[in-house]
This record gives C-alpha cells, sequence and structure tokens, in this order.
C-alpha cells in the first residue's frame, strides 16, 4: 500500500514539476499574446496584476492533474491514472495553453471538478449534493458551452451509478436554478448576452465562405443553372461548413503533428507523435471491451465537449479543442498499458514500444529544443 | 450458385455501372477539362513524333523516358497515345481517349478485383459502383495523365497476381510482372508502391505456404528482367533529375522550415544531435502522410477543382463518410479475407505522395483509389444490412433522408464538374492558348516573326506555360522537320528558344513595339493594353469567367 502511495505521489508530483515548468518555461521564454480582456477581469478579481492570470492557469491545470488522477483511479485503477496525469503533464498542448492564459483551461478544470464531485465517495445525499451542485453552478455562470456540457455530464453520472437518483433531482434543480438566473440575467442584459452569443458561435461569420457562396452563384447563374439554386444555397454551404469543422476535429493529424499550430504560431505538435499508435489501441480496447453504456454516453459527450471548437471561425481552435484532452489522455493511457500487456507476450509488440518510447524521448527532447531556440523567433514573427 | 434470374439482374446491374462509369469518362471529355494542359500537348506531340519518325522531339529513338519539357515523362502513356492519334488524329480527343477507356476498363477489371478481396459479389458490385461514380476516377480519367493507366495497370497486375496464387500457372505468372513491371514505368507512385506491396504480398504467402519456391522465382525473374532499365535510369540515368526535383527536400514549406531554424542552435550541442534538418524532414513527412486523411482532402477540396479554400470536391463524395468508417471498423476489428493487402495497398498508396513536395496532391495518391471504395462498400454493406433489419418505419426515414442527401451532394458535385470547375480552373489548362496559336497559324505568312511570352497569369504573371508545344501541337508540325531543323537559343541569359517563324521569350513592349511585322501573343503583364494604339490590337481573349487572359498585338 505504501508503495503505491509513493509510486501515486511521484508521478503527481512528477507530472505538476512537468507542468510548472514548462508552463514557466514557455510563458518566460516567449513574448506571449496581450492580456485578453478576460485576463483583466481575472487580475482584478485576484489580485490587480496581470501576472495572476498566468498563474491562475496553471493552478488550474495543477488542478486538472489532481482531478484527473482521481477521475480515473476511481473509475479504472491507479495505473491508468498515473499514466493519464503523466500524458496530461509531458505533452506541449497543456504547458502551451496554460502560459497562453486560455480560459479553457479554467473550463477543464470545472468538467473535471464536476467529474470528481460525481464521484466523491460521500454518503451524505445532500452534502455531496450540494458539492456537486455548488461546482456546476460555478461551472455554469463562467461559460455559455457549460450550459450544455454539466447537464449533460451530470446525467451520466447518474445512467452510470455514480449518484443516486435523489442526489440526481436535487443536483437537477440546483442546476436548473443556475441555468434560470443565467437566462433571466440573459433577458435583462440582452445586448450583452448576445455579444457573448456571438463571440462564442461565430463560425458562420467566415467571410471566406460568404465570399465562396457569392462567387459560386454568380458562376452557375451565367453558365444557366438558376434552378441550382435550390440545392446550390448559404444553407448548404453554412451545413457543409459546420460539418466539415466538425468532422476536422476526428483527424489525427490536428493532435499529433504541428499541422494546426498551438496558438497561431507553435510547431510543437499538441500532443508528441510516438502516442498516435497507443492512441488508436487505447481507442480499439475501449471500443471492443467497455459496456454499450460507457460507450454511448462517451461519445455524447465527446460531440458536446468538441462543440465549442467546432462552432469557432478559427480553423481548427485548439484552445477551445482542449475541452476534449483529459479523454484523449486516458484513451492514450489505455492503449500504452494494453501495449505494456502485449510486451511479454509478442516480439513486434516488444519491437513497437520501444520504438516508440525511443520517438517518444527523442521528440520531448526535440520539443524543448525548438521552445528554447526558434518558438521565440516565431512568435515573433507571428506578432 | 445465384438463380437464372438472380443472374440476369446481376449481369444487368454490372453492366448498367460499367455504361454509367463510361459515360461519365466519355460524356464531353474534350471540352471539359477547357482546355490542353502542358502535359497533354507534350504527350501528344511525342506520341505523333513517335508515330511519325520513331523518335521523340529531341530525336531519341523509342526513348524510356521522355525528356519532353525538362521533366523526363514516363513513356507508357506516350506510346499507348501513338495508336490513338494514328486513328483520331492530333487532337484533342485523340489524346484524352487513351485514358478514358483505360480508366472505363479499370471498373470492369475493378469488380474482380474486389470480388477476389471480399468474396463477396454484393460487395463487389456496391465498390465497383462507387469506382464507377468516384469523383476522383472521373475526374483523372477525363484528361491524359499517367496515374490513371498505372491504376489499370496495377489492378490487372493484382488480378493476375491473385490468380498466381490460386492457379500457380507459369501464364498468370508473367502476366502478373509484365502488368506491374510496365505499371512501375508508367507513373513515378508505383516505382515505390509496387515493389512494397509485392514484397509485403510475396513474404506473406510464401508464409503461409500458398506459393511456390519455383512460381515466386519465375514472377521475380520476369518482374527483374523487366523493370531493369528502369531501375538503371532511375539510379543513373535522367529518371533520377525527376525523382530529385520532386522528393520531399524540395518541398517549399519544408525548405523554409530548414532556412529558419539553422544558426539557432549552438553546434555540438546535445540539442543539435536530436533537432536536426533530417530528423525535421521526417517529422515534416509523417505530417503530410496524415494530412491525407484529414476531412479537407478527403470530402471538401482534394480534387482542387475550385479555388483553394472553397467547398468544391473531395477525393470521395461525402455521403461516402459513414461508409468508410464503418468499413474501417470492420476492416480492423473483424476477419476479412485479404486485411493485410487491403490495409497496405491504402497505407502504401498514400506514401509516394508524403515524400515528395505539394500539399496534397490527389494525383499522386491515385493508386488508394480502389481501396477507399472498397472499404466505402465494406462499411455501406454492414449499414444496409443492420438498416434492413429495423422496423420499415425506420428505414423508410432513413432511407428517404440518405436519398436526399445523396441527391443534393451528386448535384452539387454535378456543379463543380460541369461550371465551377472551367470558371475556376481554366487558366491551370491554359484556356485561351489553343486560340491564340490558331490565330497565330491562321496569320503566320503576314509576319516576319511570331512572338509568344511563356509567362501568363490573370492575377498576375507567375504560370509558366510551354507555348511552343501547343504551336507543334495544333500546326502537326513535321516531327522530322522539328528534330532535325535549327533552333534559335538566347544569348547573354537571355530566356528565348525560336524555330520557324516562332519565338518563345519574355516580350518587352516599350522596345518590341518597333520592331517590324511582328505579331506577339502574350498576357496583359506583358502588352500593355493602355499603352497600344486600338488598331494594333488583333484579338482578345478571355478565360470562361470573363477574365482577360491574352492579346494578340501587331508592332508599329
Amino acid at each position: 500500500m505504501g508503495k503505491m502511495l509513493s509510486k501515486i505521489s511521484i508521478s503527481l508530483i512528477f507530472s505538476c514539476c512537468l507542468i510548472i515548468f514548462f508552463s514557466y518555461w514557455i510563458g518566460t521564454n516567449l513574448h506571449l499574446k496581450s492580456p485578453t480582456p478576460i485576463s483583466f477581469t481575472i487580475a482584478d478579481l485576484f489580485g490587480k496584476h496581470l501576472e495572476t492570470p498566468f498563474i491562475l492557469m496553471i493552478l488550474a491545470s495543477l488542478g486538472s492533474v489532481f482531478l484527473l488522477f482521481f477521475v480515473v483511479q476511481k473509475l479504472f485503477d491507479s495505473t491508468l491514472a498515473n499514466l493519464s496525469i503523466l500524458i496530461f503533464g509531458l505533452n506541449p498542448w497543456t504547458s502551451y495553453e496554460s502560459a497562453s492564459n486560455s480560459v479553457y483551461v479554467l473550463f477543464t478544470f470545472e468538467i473535471l471538478a464536476v467529474l470528481g464531485a460525481l464521484l466523491l465517495p460521500i454518503k451524505n445525499v445532500y452534502l455531496k449534493s450540494l458539492i456537486i451542485g455548488a461546482i456546476s453552478f460555478i461551472a455554469i455562470i463562467s461559460s455559455l458551452w457549460m450550459w450544455l456540457i454539466i447537464p449533460s455530464l451530470v446525467y451520466s453520472g447518474y445512467r452510470l451509478g455514480w449518484i443516486s437518483s435523489k442526489e440526481f433531482k436535487f443536483v437537477s434543480s440546483l442546476i436548473g436554478l443556475a441555468l434560470i438566473i443565467m437566462f433571466i440575467l440573459g433577458v435583462k442584459h440582452e445586448s450583452y448576452f448576445l455579444r457573448v452569443i456571438n463571440q462564442n458561435i461565430n463560425l458562420f461569420q467566415n467571410a471566406k465562405v460568404l465570399n465562396n457562396i457569392n462567387l459560386f452563384h454568380d458562376q452557375f447563374r451565367i453558365g444557366g443553372y438558376r434552378v441550382g439554386e435550390i440545392i446550390e444555397n448559404k444553407y448548404f454551404y453554412d451545413t457543409q461548413h459546420l460539418f466539415f469543422h466538425f468532422a476536422e476535429y476526428f483527424s489525427p493529424v490536428i493532435y499529433f503533428t504541428s499541422q494546426a499550430k498551438i496558438d497561431d504560431f507553435s510547431f510543437s505538435p499538441p500532443i508528441y507523435l510516438a502516442l498516435i499508435f497507443p492512441f488508436f489501441y487505447g481507442l480499439d480496447l475501449f471500443f471492443t471491451k467497455f459496456k454499450i453504456k460507457y460507450k454511448k454516453l462517451l461519445c455524447i459527450n465527446i460531440i458536446l465537449l468538441l462543440l465549442p471548437a467546432t462552432l469557432s471561425n478559427i480553423q481548427p481552435d485548439l484552445g477551445r479543442l482542449f475541452l476534449i484532452f483529459p479523454i484523449i489522455t486516458f484513451l492514450i493511457s489505455l492503449g500504452l498499458r494494453g501495449f505494456y500487456k502485449l510486451y511479454h507476450q509478442s516480439r513486434s509488440a516488444k519491437f513497437l514500444l520501444i520504438l516508440l518510447a525511443s520517438l517518444f524521448l527523442f521528440q520531448v527532447i526535440v520539443t524543448m529544443s525548438d521552445i528554447a531556440n526558434r518558438e521565440p523567433i516565431r512568435i515573433k514573427n507571428n506578432a | 450458385m445465384l438463380k437464372p434470374s438472380k443472374n440476369l439482374v446481376f449481369i444487368t446491374i454490372f453492366i448498367l455501372i460499367f455504361m454509367l462509369g463510361t459515360f461519365l469518362r466519355f460524356v464531353n471529355f474534350t471540352n471539359n477539362p477547357v482546355s490542353l494542359n502542358i502535359d497533354e500537348v507534350a504527350i501528344g506531340y511525342n506520341a505523333y513524333s513517335i508515330l511519325k519518325t520513331g523518335r521523340d522531339e529531341y530525336g531519341l529513338f523509342l526513348p524510356l523516358s521522355f525528356k519532353s519539357v525538362g521533366d523526363y515523362k514516363p513513356p507508357v502513356l506516350i506510346y499507348l497515345t501513338v495508336p490513338s492519334i494514328a486513328i483520331f488524329g492530333l487532337n484533342e480527343f485523340g489524346v484524352r481517349f487513351p485514358v478514358a477507356l483505360l480508366s472505363s476498363l479499370t471498373i470492369l477489371f475493378g469488380y474482380f478485383l474486389f470480388k477476389r478481396l471480399t468474396d463477396n459479389k454484393t460487395i463487389a458490385l456496391l465498390a465497383m459502383c462507387l469506382l464507377a461514380i468516384s469523383p476522383w476516377g472521373i475526374y483523372y480519367a477525363r484528361y491524359a495523365d499517367e496515374a490513371t493507366v498505372a491504376l489499370f495497370l496495377v489492378v490487372v497486375g493484382a488480378i493476375c497476381f491473385f490468380k498466381m496464387i490460386d492457379k500457380h500457372s507459369l501464364s498468370w505468372q508473367v502476366l502478373s510482372a509484365v502488368f506491374l513491371g510496365i505499371s512501375m514505368y508508367c507513373y513515378y507512385t508505383e516505382r515505390l508502391f509496387v515493389p512494397i506491396l509485392l514484397g509485403i504480398l510475396l513474404f506473406s504467402y510464401i508464409k503461409q505456404r500458398k506459393l511456390t519456391f519455383k512460381g515466386c522465382l519465375i514472377f521475380l525473374v520476369t518482374l527483374g528482367l523487366l523493370i531493369s532499365p528502369l531501375i538503371l535510369s532511375t539510379i543513373f540515368g535522367p529518371d533520377k533529375t525527376r525523382v530529385a526535383t520532386t522528393f520531399i527536400t524540395n518541398d517549399p514549406e519544408l525548405q523554409r522550415q530548414v532556412l529558419t531554424s539553422q544558426n539557432q542552435i549552438l553546434p555540438n550541442s546535445l540539442f543539435s544531435f536530436f533537432d536536426n534538418n533530417l530528423f525535421l524532414s521526417i517529422f515534416y513527412g509523417i505530417r503530410k502522410y496524415l494530412y491525407y486523411f484529414h476531412p479537407a482532402f478527403l470530402f471538401y477540396n482534394g480534387l482542387n477543382m475550385t479555388i483553394d479554400n472553397s467547398y468544391g470536391l473531395g477525393v470521395v463524395y461525402l455521403f461516402e463518410l459513414p461508409f468508410l468508417l464503418m468499413g474501417g471498423y470492420i476492416l480492423i476489428r473483424k476477419k476479412i479475407k485479404s486485411k493485410l493487402i487491403i490495409l497496405s495497398w491504402l497505407l502504401l498508396g498514400i506514401l509516394p505522395a508524403a515524400l515528395t513536395q505539394n500539399e496534397q496532391h490527389s494525383l499522386r495518391t491515385l493508386v488508394a483509389l480502389p481501396i477507399f471504395n472498397l472499404i466505402s462498400a465494406l462499411g455501406g454493406y454492414d449499414l444496409f444490412g443492420r438498416i434492413r433489419k429495423m422496423k420499415v418505419n425506420y428505414q423508410l426515414a432513413i432511407g428517404s433522408g440518405f436519398t436526399l442527401v445523396v441527391f443534393i451532394l451528386l448535384v452539387h458535385a454535378y456543379f463543380v464538374f460541369s461550371v465551377y470547375f472551367k470558371y475556376q480552373r481554366g487558366e491551370a489548362f491554359m484556356e485561351g492558348t489553343k486560340q491564340a496559336v490558331k490565330y497565330a497559324l491562321d496569320h503566320k505568312a503576314e509576319y516576319n516573326e511570331i512572338v509568344f511570352d511563356p509567362v501568363r497569369g490573370v492575377d498576375g504573371p507567375d504560370i509558366v506555360s510551354i507555348p511552343h508545344m501547343y504551336v507543334l501541337f495544333y500546326s502537326q508540325y513535321d516531327p522530322s522537320i522539328y528534330q532535325t531543323e535549327m533552333k534559335r537559343y538566347g544569348t547573354n541569359n537571355q530566356d528565348l528558344y525560336g524555330f520557324d517563324k516562332f519565338t518563345i521569350r519574355h516580350i518587352d513592349w516599350p522596345t518590341d513595339h518597333s520592331k517590324t511585322k511582328t505579331l506577339f501573343i502574350g498576357s496583359p503583364w506583358s502588352i500593355p493594353l493602355q499603352d497600344i494604339p486600338q488598331d494594333q490590337i488583333l484579338q482578345k481573349i478571355y478565360l470562361t469567367n470573363g477574365k482577360l487572359a491574352l492579346i494578340i498585338a501587331k508592332s508599329d
């Protein structure tokens, strides 16, 4: 038991240190973009210093590490939990997002906090419901997206038996209350509320798509195909645009290579390439070994977690996509553990695992070198 | 065994699919794409030259690699075009006919390949149908390109290879080696794809004891003898140039990364050992490889038939997405007879393109086309089976919804092919050059010299053409004269090429306008409209989209 505890604490400390080290290094080595309005708000709230949001985001990342560990350990086991937090800490994505004050780091923390609260081993129904309700309330007032995500998470927890029906009813009423308050506030401050909606759902404000539609319209009118307007219209292209944005996030190139730039400049891949094989293996294990109920709920929550990134006009929006990272880390951990089980059984698995480990270490070194040597120049050029 | 009535239905569907595929490949194919591109005229004229003299434009007797405009074209398509030009003449139909025909035949042979890979007639027929209506297949069948011919040869070669495995007969061993060997002469992708795929297949079949040592030896010796000149040419000969120029290290984006990353790392440090240009290139290649599985390539604009970043056509239809996902799942999870072959073909089919420059290249990955169709068909078959087990109401709802989506997407594809493509990509096919050349040929006697500017472009002078090849093609210039006559070249680094009355060079209007009895053909960038009196402008040539492409003017 003591040995296991020490293992757990080592991986926790190691993962936290990695995040602090990387975030601090990236945050100080690179001249990140100027503070956003929300940074000022957070600075106002906590300490009148613009370093405050940066520290808060790092704290949110560290909190996410602890919560991720707790959630995965509660649901599965400590090996998976250890692996998940190591992957969460070691990959550049977390550190870059923390260092650039991405508010989605905070939202990820909130989501994990709700999950953690759902899994709390408290027998007192009212206390547990109050904790879940309070965290959900804070999450719901912090972002529009949480209006959808939090109820879905709570419902998933109920369906999976994490909370009793009594607790579910109590939490649902608290969430309902939060939503009603937000709705009343929204009606009262309509213009502000609409601005928030427009800022969050800006996918259809893409001028490029509108220009394309106009150009295409002109061309088939000149070509004498006026009847085509029944199909070739704004709604068709907007639907395509929406679907494309959504489908794009199922492409591995976004996550495992530097095809999409983190924070618009970085050449670091969000997740190291070597982890692509454990990811696919983990995905395969999940879909073959887990109960159908788990699969369905995971799929629904993935769709909801992808919604903010899908409805963004940045293509692809890695900042918003960060919400999905804990799920990816879990799947990678699942795959890694599967690989390790195969390690003693097959020679090819042994070879693959050694190859992946070498590639992983190699890419960690290259990424560190890149952050030290080239990223400052890239961000300067980007600015 | 199918009942006779079912057999009749099957044969009818089979013929209808083949006819539909052939129709889509041939309909109006001389006018859409709007013009012959630079490769097509070069292929056409070299085939014409071979037909008339047995030599290429440079006078080389039956070469294995055609220097053409310095890009060293593979020989197979040019030799295949010779009979077509002999029958139909040196024109658009003659040049495009062999590719459209072989692409249609690929549909036919594709069925037998799918049948062998899946052992299921319905899946094979569904895959054949998807191949027949595939935008990827149709687009590249409608103009002369080597990749479509190579795909045909690979499909036929693969069928022969499987026959060789099943029947162990000498004729199949030789035939398979011949088709696969010729495919390697046909296109550069196959030079990497075929040997690796064959290596995997041979290893797998020898391990399963399905291939005898003797059979394997006959196959390999025949293949080795056939491709030995190609190997020599690729290592020591002119093909080396083409390989070197298209290799990933020449990718502009990679070069930019390499250049910007230099002098930023301390030499001989730990970082410099790991963080160097070699590994940068490897990671870049992997990124390129994975990007071929991005929805933008697969469903939205992989064919590049419309302007960049617009919703044109991908290499597969968007309605195939659920089929592909389900097919991929079945391929990985379930026991499929030829899983290894299908997966290897798919993954290797994209590899050569990832090792070359340019971001995404649907032509270089064309060899993977039948496998995409097969995976779609596997998934489609499974999904249709599931839907059939549902209640009638659900069947109706899903069926009508899916039909509506398919209809909308097919109408969009029709618009891309028939409207947007010619409006948006006419310039890539050198639209207008034919009219300009025809004018020049009609008025050749009136001038001492006809000057053609090779650089054109509506948005900027950024497209380099080969007008001399269009002149040779449309004038049906006697190849024996062209091969032997004196050519004019520029002096003092002046970029000039001339034969007969034609000169290909940059037009400098302020100095050129005073030349006597000279005809000038160039873009508005080289012949400025505002500086020329109206009576000197003889003709303006516009693209389909109404933009001015070329101006024909005479000297003072």
